[in-house]
């Protein structure tokens, strides 16, 4: 029983729904399907139709281990209610150059497979990227940021974006420098008109495998908040900022569309009739296929979340409340620095730094409390989503890698350097990458892959450089 | 002939008063289904061939035989009957499967033989109609994941054009698929 007469096209629908890992072993069906799963439209299609696990992605660090942690989880549909969840995820060993490196961090998420990093080598004047490829293990360091101010002038790492531009299949990292022009400011903050602040954007593409500096006067004035106020939707970054205003400051979202390498300004929702802003948390989160926005007065002890959606992208108005609910006792009283929230689908999580995991269910509105144990010290949780299976990832066994390194580090040695030497600049094979994303492929590792442990990684979460007033120019 | 088309006439107009348009659909063994107009428009072919003023009596459809057409039909009449229910501020903004009332109706549907599924499948992309050849595809997807390599070229009448070294090589490169 067979059937032939399907039309190429109907068959190449059916093969981009399939998860990569069937691809992957379907490659030896014929050789028209392999080429076909490295055509780049395919590709771009089958991520297009790959079923929508929301998962959660969580990076992190390890203080006993001492190593990065990545997670994986798919949705805690599985888990009773008020059981210990045991998160399964791996800590991966990374490659990296030869230098201990400090302050290693996670920039956005999890993209077609990539991760993108950002690290401080000491007694360098700035920070570094390195893209990653987990599933085979290659990296690829980006050149040195250029510098545009003088070098007694002290930097802020306002933030970093990582993100992909659909229209030319390029990668691209995205990072916001403001500097003020007086060295000496950053110890006094005595207001002095005659000091300004500058902000430099400089954008990296894979193809060109260069940084370039783009406009950024629409956010020039905008001061960002920091971490875990970031979302990735459709090609767009934003980030949650405050906003000089007359009376006082107010939120706004600035985006930076991947595409046109446009900064915009999106308006929030007058929470003022509600919440105080003084008194305010709030957090960007994606749902159903817009911007959220999750805002809570941290006062009280048991806490409201007010749930808003931008309906129409870009139109304040289209601004609804969808979601009132609570009350949440258990949240910690605190400015909510420490507390994650993620939107998945119609689960809310909220995550706190001990592993303690609010689920509420909107649709069923039940509230679930789990404890997740195992997570590292440190973490990050985004939501991501998956092209292949979570099973896959979680099956994959560090201890392979633990035992493989010595032999691949020798074999490196006699063989020559090749770690950086990958993304051979052609972005169609970064863009194949993607299909093999995530299939962390330990048991039979990858010949050309370097191994070899993190030093010292500290995400620095509590890295905080101290807000400060920006002036707006005249 | 003449009496006969009037009264085609006379019941149009009955049928338009009484609000519930009708066409006839043919399939390619000659037998005639009548339909609500609404829910032949599910299907975007038959939507542009009514807008375009070309249905007159009957629509026919030369690919898709009776067998076939009249579980379109069967599958359009449904999710024209559910997506008058649904209240779209539901579903809009929680975008989780799970939440589509006719996901357990839409696994009984596709419970058939692999030829009538793929039957199915070449009428949803004739017919255009997206929803059934989602579903249809899947399907289909959902099947091939568990199958081997060898098993998939039969499916698909594939002949394999690696020779054994060849194909060893390309299994080696992604073991890890085959565990």
């Amino acid at each position: 029983m067979g059937r032939s007469d399907l039309p190429q096209e109907m068959v190449e629908d059916i093969l981009s729904r399939l998860p990569a890992k069937s691809l992957k072993r379907f490659s030896c069906v014929n050789k028209s399907w392999s080429t076909l799963f490295q055509n780049p439209c395919f590709i771009a299609k089958h991520q297009h139709l790959s079923q929508k696990n929301w998962s959660i992605f969580v990076s992190g660090a390890d203080r006993e281990a001492n190593k990065p942690v990545l997670f994986l989880h798919p949705n805690f549909d599985d888990v009773a209610a008020d059981d210990d969840f045991d998160s399964r995820g791996i800590i991966l060993e990374s490659p990296f150059l030869e230098e201990a490196k400090k302050y290693k961090e996670f920039v956005g998420s999890c993209i077609n497979g990539i991760i993108c990093l950002k690290y401080y080598v000491e007694h360098n004047k700035i920070h570094d990227f390195a893209l990653w490829n987990p599933a085979i293990r290659e990296f690829k360091v980006l050149p040195s940021l250029p510098i545009h101010f003088p070098s007694n002038v002290d930097y802020e790492d306002v933030g970093s974006a990582f993100g992909y531009d659909s229209n030319s299949n390029d990668f691209k990292v995205i990072t916001i420098l403001s500097y003020w022009n007086d060295p000496g400011y950053y110890v006094t903050y005595n207001w002095d008109p005659n000091v300004i602040m500058h902000t430099q954007v400089e954008v990296y593409t894979l193809s060109t495998n260069s940084w370039r500096q783009v406009d950024c006067d629409p956010v020039s004035h905008i001061n960002f908040p920091g971490r875990f106020r970031e979302i990735y939707l459709n090609g767009v970054y934003h980030w949650s900022g405050m906003a000089p205003g007359i009376a006082k400051d107010y939120f706004v979202i600035v985006s930076f569309d991947m595409r046109n390498e446009v900064f915009g300004i999106l308006s929030m929702p007058n929470l003022g009739d509600i919440l105080d802003p003084a008194y305010v948390w709030e957090a960007l989160a994606v749902l159903g296929n817009c911007v959220a926005l999750v805002v809570f007065d941290y006062r009280p002890t048991d806490k409201i979340f007010h749930i808003w959606v931008m309906r129409e992208y870009g139109i304040k108005e289209s601004w609804t409340k969808q979601y009132v609910i609570g009350p949440f006792s258990g949240i910690p009283h605190i400015a909510g620095s420490e507390l994650q929230i993620l939107l998945l689908g119609d689960k809310i999580l909220m995550v706190e730094n001990n592993g303690e995991v609010i689920l509420y269910n909107l649709s069923a509105q039940k509230i679930k409390n789990l404890r997740v144990r195992g997570l590292p010290s440190l973490f990050r949780a985004s939501q991501i989503m998956t092209v292949v299976e979570v099973e896959d990832f979680v099956k994959a066994q560090p201890d392979a890698i633990a035992h493989s390194a010595a032999k691949i580090i020798s074999r490196l040695k006699a063989g020559g350097e090749k770690t950086s030497n990958l993304f051979v600049g052609d972005v169609r094979e970064a863009a194949l990458i993607g299909v093999d994303s995530l299939g962390f492929d330990l048991k039979a590792p990858s010949e050309y892959s370097a191994e070899r442990q993190l030093n010292d990684l500290l995400f620095p979460r509590i890295h905080h450089k101290p807000q400060m007033m920006k002036q707006t120019p005249k | 002939m003449a009496s006969s088309s009037t009264s085609v006439v006379v019941s149009n107009k009955e049928k338009e008063n009484k609000n519930t348009k009708k066409v006839t659909l043919k399939s390619s063994d000659g037998e005639s289904f009548e339909v609500d107009e609404s829910v032949a428009m599910e299907s975007q072919t038959i939507k542009h061939i009514i807008e375009d003023g070309c249905a007159n009596n009957e629509i026919p459809l030369p690919n898709v035989t009776s067998g076939i057409l009249s579980r379109v039909i069967e599958y359009c009449k449904k999710h024209k009957e559910a997506a008058g229910e649904s209240e779209p501020s539901v579903t809009s903004y929680t975008s989780n499967s799970t939440t589509n009332p006719l996901t357990e109706w839409d696994t009984e549907f596709v419970k058939v033989d692999q030829n009538t599924l793929f039957d199915l499948i070449l009428a949803a992309n004739y017919l255009d109609i997206k929803g059934l050849l989602d579903l249809t595809c899947k399907t289909v997807a959902d099947m091939m994941k568990g199958k081997t390599p060898q098993e998939i070229r039969e499916t698909f009448h594939i002949k394999n054009d690696y020779t054994p070294e060849e194909e060893a090589e390309v299994r080696k490169e992604n073991q890890w698929a085959f565990e």
